[in-house]
């Protein structure tokens, strides 16, 4: 079953890929060209399909297993935070507590580093990208 | 052509510019040197770096990225054993023994000297060439285009790895299909914009770079367990006496091996090292031969690559799909129109290949066993540090939050798609192709009008479409000649 999940994934793709090629509204002048913007999706959304399909019926094995989500569902909370953060802390101070957090979570237990090393490295940005480049970046709701 | 070097040169040469490509080379080794991250991490990393510099000294400081994170690869795959990238497994097979042997520092020169070899000998047919083809692609129009965009595209399947053909088609079409999102250029729709305003100027190249190469690296680096054989250090960076007679004809025939398999599109670095190697241990026991050859003809290769890059406009594979799209960003547009409109970034990039090799091995020899320390920090520390730096990269040049929630779900499914054996340079050659291969197509239509038969008559097309057939039929006529026989009657 497992070597079915992906196909099973690409041909939902290709589903949705198609049904939204066929809700692309088409002015008049070029509805009836061979070559319009519904053109070429429809081609690569067919041919996918058609891929994911052998491929349902041969089964796929995985090259890599063994692989600890929980690790990766962790990081991907630490960026939703960041990005959550972003338009109310501003970026600087995001990317310190997104940087302290993540270290924090893959197991970084030495003090020094979660704490100098995030704030060294969002000092740096702000210096270089803000003070050196001259680039504007929003401070964030909070602040402002 | 001598007044163009000239130029190049004079660009090349220029202070800022060679800064540019000497921050270029260690970036790149740097970067490239880390477990896991290879050229296209390394560039896709440095993007935003380069949108500060004039278009110029940025393409010159990716020059530079690229070719010391070739190098910074090697270092990695002879000290512990851990390749950045599949085009420096190869250096690996004699590397490790060598440091194992505790002649890491010998492995490392050897590696030092046949890259520079082999860059430099691909920077000097570069410059023989891409003039030439550059001048005679000008009379190539949309169908011809068309037509080498087909073929790169095709060529994906070519040079797949064996059982992954299938998969590196499927890889290129989701590229194609990225790139159709957005609004259509043409006809001025919308598509597969599902009322977003943020997907209305489609999916920005470097937030798929990014999210693809990079922040898929972290994740790929977080879940796994994998690590390097023992790190070795390398005392003195030097090679043993006779090694430079030893390894010279090795060098010369594979960087022209390599330059000659670079140009190919869909071929790249990869293939042209292990033919390397497998060409040369044929007949050459000498684990230095084994170190360079594979080594001059990556090297070699990257430089060939830049040949349809620079004279077509057309990538030949992830690294240069990347570089192109930086170009694009940078206002500039590859093709055989850049010889007219810009000869100063066409022969500055060129000229200054050759500068990033001799940078390269100028800084690299003495500093290699200091940096190569930096092998060691530990993936808790690395991985965070990867994955904010693709991040506020990609928040730089766009300053909108979607793309990072966009970025994490491109992240993540080319984790899976990795994961279950699909190679991501297709993806972003396909996504890098996509809208020059409906441009050309729809132009090609308008051209021809119905009478495809106009197209037999121009001698370009018609090589061209047989070259595309040839790639179809090729695995047709293998699985022919394969195909199981019965058993001749007694």
């Amino acid at each position: 079953m497992t070597g079915r999940i992906v196909p099973l994934g690409l041909l939902l793709v290709a589903g949705i890929y198609l049904w939204a090629t066929l809700r692309i509204e088409l002015d008049p002048w070029s509805a009836d060209e061979l070559v319009n913007a519904r053109a070429m999706p429809l081609f690569c959304g067919i041919l996918l399909a058609l891929f994911a399909t052998v491929m349902l019926f041969r089964g796929l094995t995985p090259t890599e297993t063994g692989r600890r989500y929980k690790s990766l569902a962790m990081m991907a909370a630490c960026i939703v935070g960041f990005a959550v953060l972003i338009p109310n802390a501003g970026l600087w101070p995001a990317l310190a507590l997104f940087l302290a957090a993540s270290l924090k979570l893959l197991g970084e237990r030495r003090p020094l580093v979660l704490t100098v090393a995030p704030l060294a490295t969002a000092l740096a940005g702000w210096t270089l990208i803000e003070v050196g480049l001259g680039v504007y970046i929003h401070p964030g709701a909070w602040w402002s | 052509m001598w007044e163009g070097i000239a130029q190049g040169l004079g660009t090349a040469l220029d202070p800022a510019n060679l800064l540019w490509v000497a921050a270029g080379c260690c970036a790149g080794t740097l970067i490239g040197m880390l477990p896991g991250l290879g050229p296209i991490t390394a560039i896709a990393l440095m993007i935003p770096v380069s949108y500060t510099l004039d278009p110029a000294a940025g393409l010159i400081m990716m020059a530079g990225v690229y070719y010391g994170a070739v190098f910074g690869g090697s270092t990695s795959s002879i000290l512990i054993n851990a390749p950045g990238v599949a085009s420096t497994v190869a250096t690996s097979f004699d590397g490790y023994p060598m440091a194992r042997a505790g002649e890491a520092g010998r492995a490392l020169a050897i590696a030092a000297y046949a890259s520079f070899a082999g860059g430099t000998i691909g920077a000097l047919a570069l410059l023989l060439f891409a003039g030439a083809l550059a001048s005679w692609a000008t009379a190539f129009q949309s169908p011809e285009y068309t037509l080498i965009l087909v073929l790169a595209l095709s060529s994906i399947a070519a040079f797949a790895e064996r059982g992954r053909v299938a998969r590196s088609c499927v890889a290129a079409l989701l590229g194609l299909m990225l790139g159709t999102v957005g609004t259509d250029q043409s006809a001025g729709v919308q598509r597969f914009t599902f009322g977003r305003l943020d997907l209305m100027d489609g999916i920005s190249f470097i937030l798929l770079a990014m999210a693809v190469f990079a922040l898929a690296e972290a994740f790929h680096m977080l879940t796994t367990r994998e690590r390097g054989g023992d790190y070795r250090p390398a005392a003195s960076v030097r090679l043993r006496k006779g090694d430079a007679r030893a390894i010279t004809p090795t060098v010369g025939r594979n960087s022209a091996l390599g330059f000659l398999v670079g140009i190919l599109p869909g071929a790249g670095a990869t293939l042209a090292s292990f033919f390397a190697y497998d060409f040369e241990k044929r007949f050459n026991r000498n684990p230095a031969c084994g170190i360079a050859a594979p080594e001059a003809a990556n090297n070699a290769a990257c430089t060939g690559s830049f040949v349809p890059l620079l004279t077509l406009g057309i990538p030949g594979s992830g690294t240069t799909a990347v570089l192109l799209g930086v170009m694009l960003s940078l206002g500039i547009q590859p093709g055989p129109r850049l010889l007219e409109t810009d000869p100063a970034v066409f022969w500055g990039v060129i000229v200054s290949m050759y500068i990033g090799n001799l940078v390269l091995l100028a800084l690299n020899l003495p500093l290699i066993p200091y940096i190569s320390r930096l092998i060691q920090i530990s993936r808790p520390v690395l991985i965070p540090f990867v994955a904010a730096f693709s991040l506020v990269g990609v928040y730089l040049t766009t300053s909108n939050v979607f793309d990072l929630y966009l970025m994490l779900g491109f992240g993540v499914a080319a984790l899976i798609l990795r994961s279950w054996g699909f190679p991501l340079a297709p993806l972003l050659l396909g996504f890098i192709l996509s809208g020059m291969l409906e441009e050309n197509l729809r132009r090609t239509f308008y051209l021809v009008d119905g009478s495809f038969s106009m197209l037999l008559h121009r001698p370009a097309t018609l090589v061209l479409a047989i070259a595309c057939a040839a790639i179809w039929m090729a695995p047709a006529i293998r699985w022919w000649r394969n195909r199981p026989r019965g058993e001749p009657r007694s």
